[in-house]
């Protein structure tokens, strides 16, 4: 079979509207048909309602551990954005690839599989895995059912390269994010009479002042890591909501928070802390007015941090591929923490295009950093034999 | 003329109610309803409109009108029953237990009820002194409706010599009401990606910080007053209403909307509670929310400001409220009603006096019982027998 390159790949996974609400089978079955062709038969993982799935390749030798590259193939909406040209068409302007997933992650995808046959070829000693996932965007929820799945598995990758967007710099290390959706309970009551009653407004307000002080308390006080932009763990409200008419003593608020913990800070700790503070000063003055009363919180996703040591050999190997001795940190959350932390994979971030075109109308990815990328899978076909 | 027609407190009740005369919605079926009630029986009704069509106030008059005379009045509207559990609809009235339940019940068709099945024999009697009947819209939001009613009361031929507003005081004489201020706080801060946090302002976390402050400020006066002895709550309280604000969670809130009020005792001065709640959020907040963006801004508007009443114990209106309800218990409200616009729009003296209890206003399975309606009856016939006492 002749080789494809890089960019018709790319056009095809571009034509494919994966936004995360929809299904991703059609994109998967074009890549199971391509893999095929090459005499790889993939296993695809899906979810419960069989609308999506994940894919799992394994590349060459199939008896031992070899490198896995990761990507999902969900992509952000484009709803209400502007773009100059069809988001859906792969369009070339100005020595850049513009259209939604270009650099959010179906570059690296495309590059992945145009390098398919040089990996099945080449590789001897080692080979490469594909896993492939949905419903990153969403709050990494796809690649749990797959990480499962490997976890049965004889064989696990001995590394991981995530290829989410990173100008191809080696990427050590991501906060992790666990986000929280609280239900406080009251009672209700006339608000002549407000102090015979249980506020849930003012009780989830003094919850929120408290995530608050935690969120100074780590800004001034740490742990840090000098290698993220924002160098501690933040803790943030992002939407709060009770009450219903001024003269009645709000009986239900309700308030989502999320924290996003560097690596050296245990995301446990931190919400036990949390859970102390309401159960041990909030409820109890709630319950000497109304024993009815109390404050839920239930965890709606919990994605653990990436934090690659940079002595481990997985960022000595991928530096040697991109060719570079820097590595870096970054604020954007990825499946990687999921790959280190559920199946001890050691795991790097290192793919082309930038974050800063992610999720945008006239996302792009440069021929530059696709050559770049390239560059970086030949030497790595180089290291298989 | 024909024997005016009788119909009974509850039957009265139950049309009443039947109106969701919630006061987002319009309250003129209500109002007409009553109108053509009251024409029915041969009394005429005066309908004050303002703005808003859909709303009116509605005054009528029996008796001479040459001759101070007593206002009964009250307000049709109620509040929502959006989120609660009921027992039963709560716009059919529905008896159990020897209460009827359902919205307004207590707060405050049940007054308009009496005094509308108390127009006939109002008719029938000899009255030297008239009664008037004045329904207002819109208590349980702006108040807006008892101005223009106030105005209309105050342009009768002849001054009245007492407001009673029935708002649910199991048939007690009120003398003292505190006052209340309602106010809206809107936070403006910055958005930013959650990721990025400390760069933004957190319009949600410091909307959080001002109700803390104004919790602990209503604590504060619980523990050291000042006080005043017959209130339900002896002292000033503040309370948040609503709070809402923040569109997803990887976005720091740009914007939040809280909603508070104080009320306070009569002696307690309003303009001193003011102006330390204004400066907490102009003095600490506002200038750490600068910190960070030089656009954040809080603006808080007053949106409703009404003062409380205090009457004399031993006043001729408290003495005679006391004699037509056969209570002599000195009782205080903490919460609010009309009587101070009433007071102070018609320049005559106003006080609260009505059947239910305020205990049942606003929750889910609101009630009267048939006790709390006799005794409204009792009280209707008694100011019969007074109205028609020669000056």
């Amino acid at each position: 079979m002749s080789a494809t390159s890089s960019r018709d790949i790319l056009r095809e996974l571009i034509g494919f509207d994966t936004t995360s609400r929809n299904s991703n089978l059609e994109l998967m079955e074009w890549v199971c048909t391509y893999l095929r062709k090459l005499g790889v038969e993939p296993l695809l993982v899906h979810n419960a309602e069989g609308t999506k799935a994940n894919l799992y390749a394994t590349l060459g030798p199939a008896d031992r551990s070899g490198v896995m590259l990761s990507g999902h193939t969900d992509v952000v909406p484009v709803d209400g954005q502007n773009w100059s040209n069809d988001p859906w068409t792969l369009t070339e302007r100005d020595d850049r690839l513009y259209g939604r997933g270009t650099c959010d992650m179906k570059g690296f995808i495309a590059i992945c599989l145009a390098y398919a046959p040089q990996f099945i070829e080449r590789a001897t000693s080692m080979p490469i895995h594909f896993a492939f996932s949905y419903d990153e965007e969403v709050g990494c929820v796809g690649v749990q059912t797959l990480i499962e799945k490997m976890k049965s598995m004889p064989i696990r990758p001995a590394m991981c390269i995530v290829g989410e967007p990173t100008d191809m710099q080696v990427v050590t290390g991501h906060k992790g994010k666990r986000s929280y959706r609280v239900a406080v309970t009251g009672t209700e009551a006339h608000s002549s009479l407000a102090p015979q009653a249980v506020n849930a407004v003012e009780y989830g307000a003094r919850l929120v002042t408290y995530l608050r002080s935690m969120a100074d308390r780590f800004s001034a006080d740490g742990p840090f890591d000098d290698m993220y932009d924002v160098t501690h763990t933040t803790v943030h409200t992002g939407i709060m909501g009770g009450g219903t008419a001024l003269n009645i003593v709000p009986q239900a608020c309700e308030i989502e928070f999320e924290f996003r913990n560097i690596g050296s800070h245990d995301g446990d700790e931190i919400i036990s802390e949390i859970r102390r503070y309401t159960d041990e000063i909030l409820v109890p003055a709630m319950r000497a007015v109304a024993p009815e009363t109390g404050i839920e919180i239930t965890e709606v996703t919990s994605a653990p941090g990436l934090d690659t040591g940079a002595d481990e050999d997985v960022v000595a190997f991928v530096k040697s591929l991109a060719e570079r001795n820097d590595h870096a940190k970054v604020a954007f959350a990825t499946e990687a923490g999921l790959f280190q932390d559920r199946l001890d994979i050691p795991t790097v971030i290192c793919g082309p295009g930038s974050i800063n075109q992610a999720h945008k109308p006239d996302e792009y990815v440069s021929l530059e950093q696709l050559a770049l990328c390239e560059r970086f899978m030949d030497r790595l076909v180089e290291k298989l034999s | 003329m024909a024997e005016p027609k009788h119909t009974s407190t509850v039957e009265i009740l139950e049309s009443l109610i039947a109106f969701d005369t919630t006061s987002r919605n319009p309250n003129r079926p209500m109002i007409d309803w009553i109108a053509g009630y009251l024409s029915d029986l041969g009394v005429e009704s005066t309908i004050v409109v303002d703005d808003d069509p859909g709303k009116a106030n509605l005054l009528a008059t029996i008796g001479p009108t040459d001759a101070p005379g007593i206002v009964l009045a009250g307000h049709t509207d109620v509040v929502p029953v959006d989120g609660q559990t009921w027992g039963s609809d709560p716009f059919t009235l529905t008896e159990r237990d020897g209460r009827l339940f359902g919205r307004g019940t207590a707060d405050m068709k049940s007054w308009a009820a009496l005094a509308l099945a108390g127009v006939p024999r109002f008719l029938e009697a000899p009255l030297c002194r008239p009664v008037h009947l004045a329904f207002s819209y819109d208590e349980e939001t702006t108040c807006l409706g008892a101005v223009s009613l106030g105005d209309a009361i105050a342009a009768l031929p002849t001054r009245p010599a007492l407001c009673i507003v029935g708002e649910p005081s199991g048939m007690r004489a009120v003398t003292g009401q505190k006052g209340c201020y309602c106010f809206t706080a809107e936070f403006q801060g910055l958005a930013a990606h959650s990721s990025l946090a400390p760069d933004g302002v957190n319009a949600v976390e410091y909307a959080s910080r001002f109700a803390v402050f104004l919790s602990d400020l209503s604590a504060t006066f619980a523990r050291e007053g000042p006080f005043v002895a017959g209130y339900d709550v002896p002292h000033t309280t503040v309370h948040v209403g609503t709070c809402r604000g923040g569109t997803a969670l990887n976005i720091v809130p740009e914007h939040c909307r809280l909603e508070f009020e104080f009320r306070n005792l009569p002696g307690h001065d309003a303009a001193d509670i003011r102006r330390t709640i204004l400066s907490f959020a102009n003095d600490v907040l506002e200038p750490d929310m600068r910190l960070v963006s030089p656009d954040a801004r809080i603006e808080i508007d007053e949106w409703s400001g009404l003062p409380g009443y205090a009457l004399d114990d031993e006043s001729v209106e408290v003495q005679l409220v006391r004699s037509l309800s056969g209570h002599n218990d000195d009782v205080k409200v903490t919460y609010f009603s009309e009587a101070g616009i009433y007071a102070d729009r018609a320049a005559i003296p106003s006080l609260i006096c009505g059947p239910g209890f305020i205990d049942q206003a606003h929750k889910p399975d609101e009630f009267i019982s048939l006790d709390q309606i006799t005794e409204g009856e009792r009280f209707m016939d008694r100011l019969t027998s007074y109205l028609c006492r020669p000056g």
